[in-house]
């Protein structure tokens, strides 16, 4: 991977909801770009904008106007399919609530991005053994969410996120359903992540102590970005 | 991926749901069952009625234009002595063929001596009558209680009556009746014959004028040595059509201009009856299939609604949508074989229970008890188990296109 290779980039960006009659800008002229190798963090109070920003940028979602750019390509113009292949292939995505599978084990709901990529169950089985092995998950590969704790669980939707090796990992919120102990643990273990397999992670949170701990933070109020 | 693994795991997720589901899709297509049965059961004794209540045998043959102008000139569609047994031989040389018997049928007047009404008379030959009555219809061979003639030549004059028509002319079995009828020339004639057997012919439209009447008495009677039509049965029912198209040929070969129809043409009640019952059964079908896919649809939409976010993260983590869809289907899919994998034994032993049970009932258009059994038919099972597997897909597809269709973020906001 390249550094400072610009793996996504929002140009004059605005969101705005409809809510009844009255209209809710969320995000207003955002110009930002994630690089290879970045540890980001946007904070800032409820309400600012972070989820909506980091949804634009995980493509679950389009600006009202302005342009985002995947690798240099405007996705403007690419179907839903295309995007939804961007988003198995270059992205990973962590949410606050680790939206983990019910229904599958851990090792299951790791291996799920690859089989969704048609890689063979072997393979994916492998990889996703390895990495419930990295976030300290050895023992656990066989158990359900229920079965998990919300640090434990989170583990898991950190290694599915990451099973497909992606350009970058987006997650709204890691640790605001987890104590501050467990979610400290948490940025430790993406911050491992970003040092040893060069990954880029943009995360939003408003808890001080994670944001003293990053290398980059993207402070956003009322939709606008400050810095 | 094992989307088949995913969609049973989901299926057990909600268990009594499910349950409920299946079993909803299970009773439709029991009752289904059953009444597909009971259907196939009566046209199945309708059809016995016919080719041996009726004495229809498989095929019915006659002079070309007898089926439609017969009645009006009966002497015009008599075959002769000769042709009668040269056709006759031609007929039973085809290997299909197992019982070739000549027929008249006559219309007239019969008095017991104080009273007259109208009857009708099928003219048998008593011989050919017992191996008829024997014949296999749909496994049943010999089950159907019938009528026949004594086979002795001294008891030509020894005729069957309708039960009702022995009531209405007060007639007990060894009593006298005379016929009068008009012979083929136009002459008015008569025979004294005895009531050798009192039965029910099975259809009330017949049975207060009916006689079965010894086939060379109503030569004498009519005044012909021939035959105005030959009843056939044949080897394998299935080949009907082509034994017909075949003895056609044949007869025009050496000469015979002949018509033909098969017994469900000719019966007076089994392609009505059959049409009523395919109607009914239709729109018991259309219903119960409303009703299984009103009840996927639900179910459906409720396993859809609980797992917005669940749809929303399969999309964000890069399932396409169609493949979301496809998830959703095979679920109702699932469900849909399973309640019919269920249907199956519930079905084989309501089958038993009325077998063992010998319920009867006196199906439309008879005036005899036949046992309530049901007949399960692959050829009628099959649609309604792929009717129900559409509809699995048709519910589960309209529960899940508009969810998958929606923003990846809305999906992912919704609170289950």
């Amino acid at each position: 991977m390249n550094y400072n290779q610009k793996i996504i980039e929002l140009t004059n960006v605005d969101k705005t909801y409809a809510l009844g009659n009255q209209e809710l800008k969320a995000l207003k002229e955002v110009n930002i770009s994630v690089e290879s190798g970045d540890f980001m963090v946007v904070a800032g109070p409820s309400g600012s904008g972070k989820s909506t920003l980091l949804n634009l940028i995980s493509l679950i979602d389009v600006p009202t106007s302005g342009e985002v750019h995947f690798c240099g390509e405007n996705i403007k113009n690419f179907c839903d399919n295309r995007i939804t292949a961007l988003r198995s292939e270059k992205i990973g995505i962590v949410f606050q609530q680790y939206n983990l599978i019910p229904v599958l084990s851990a090792i299951e709901n790791v291996a799920f991005p690859l089989q969704i990529q048609k890689k063979s169950k072997k393979e994916s089985f492998e990889k996703a053994e390895a990495i419930l092995e990295e976030v300290g998950l050895k023992n656990y590969i066989h158990q359900r969410p229920n079965n998990l704790s919300g640090g434990q669980q989170q583990r898991v939707a950190i290694a599915r996120a990451m099973v497909t090796e992606p350009e970058v990992i987006i997650a709204d919120e890691p640790t605001s359903a987890l104590d501050s102990k467990t979610g400290q643990e948490i940025v430790e273990l993406m911050k491992y992540f970003n040092r040893s397999k060069h990954m880029s992670f943009l995360f939003s949170t408003h808890d001080p102590k994670i944001i003293n701990t990053v290398d980059k933070v993207i402070h956003m109020e009322d939709g606008y970005i400050m810095n | 991926m094992n989307y088949l693994k995913l969609a049973l795991r989901n299926i057990a997720r909600h268990k009594k749901r499910s349950i409920v589901t299946i079993m909803t899709i299970a009773l439709g297509f029991t009752a289904l069952g059953v009444i597909g049965g009971i259907v196939n059961n009566i046209f199945s004794r309708l059809k016995e009625q016919a080719i041996i209540g009726e004495k229809l045998g498989h095929l019915t043959l006659a002079k070309k234009g007898y089926f439609e102008y017969g009645k009006m000139n009966p002497e015009e569609y008599v075959w002769g002595a000769e042709d009668l047994n040269k056709i006759l031989s031609i007929i039973n040389k085809n290997p299909e063929v197992t019982i070739s018997t000549p027929r008249l049928s006559l219309f007239g007047v019969v008095s017991n001596g104080k009273s007259s009404t109208i009857f009708i008379t099928e003219a048998i030959v008593p011989q050919d009558d017992k191996k008829l009555v024997i014949t296999d219809v749909d496994g049943r061979s010999g089950s159907l209680q019938t009528v026949s003639l004594d086979t002795e030549g001294k008891d030509r004059a020894v005729v069957a009556i309708g039960s009702e028509l022995s009531e209405n002319l007060n007639i007990k079995k060894g009593e006298n009746l005379t016929l009068l009828v008009s012979t083929i020339d136009g002459i008015t004639n008569a025979v004294d014959v005895e009531v050798g057997h009192i039965y029910n012919t099975g259809n009330p439209a017949t049975n207060d004028k009916f006689i079965l009447s010894n086939f060379y008495m109503a030569q004498e009677l009519y005044d012909t040595k021939g035959a105005e039509r030959i009843i056939v049965t044949i080897k394998d029912p299935e080949n009907i059509y082509k034994v017909k198209e075949q003895l056609i040929q044949d007869l025009n070969v050496a000469g015979y201009e002949v018509s033909s129809k098969v017994w469900s043409e000719v019966s007076l009640t089994y392609s009505k009856v059959k049409k009523m019952f395919g109607i009914i059964f239709r729109v018991l079908t259309i219903i119960i299939t409303v009703i299984v896919l009103l009840t996927l649809l639900n179910t459906m939409q409720m396993s859809v609604a609980e797992r917005t976010r669940e749809i929303g993260t399969l999309r964000a983590i890069g399932l396409i949508k169609r493949r979301i869809i496809y998830l959703f289907c095979l679920e109702g899919l699932i469900m849909g074989i399973l309640g019919c994998a269920i249907a199956v034994p519930i079905l084989l032993l309501i089958t038993f229970i009325l077998k063992s049970l010998k319920v009867s009932f006196i199906p439309p258009v008879a005036s005899t008890e036949v046992p309530i059994e049901l007949i399960i038919k692959m050829k009628s099972v099959l649609p309604v188990l792929l009717l129900f597997c559409l509809a699995s897909l048709v519910s589960s597809f309209i529960a899940s296109r508009k969810i998958t269709g929606q923003n990846v973020v809305k999906s992912l906001i919704t609170i289950n």
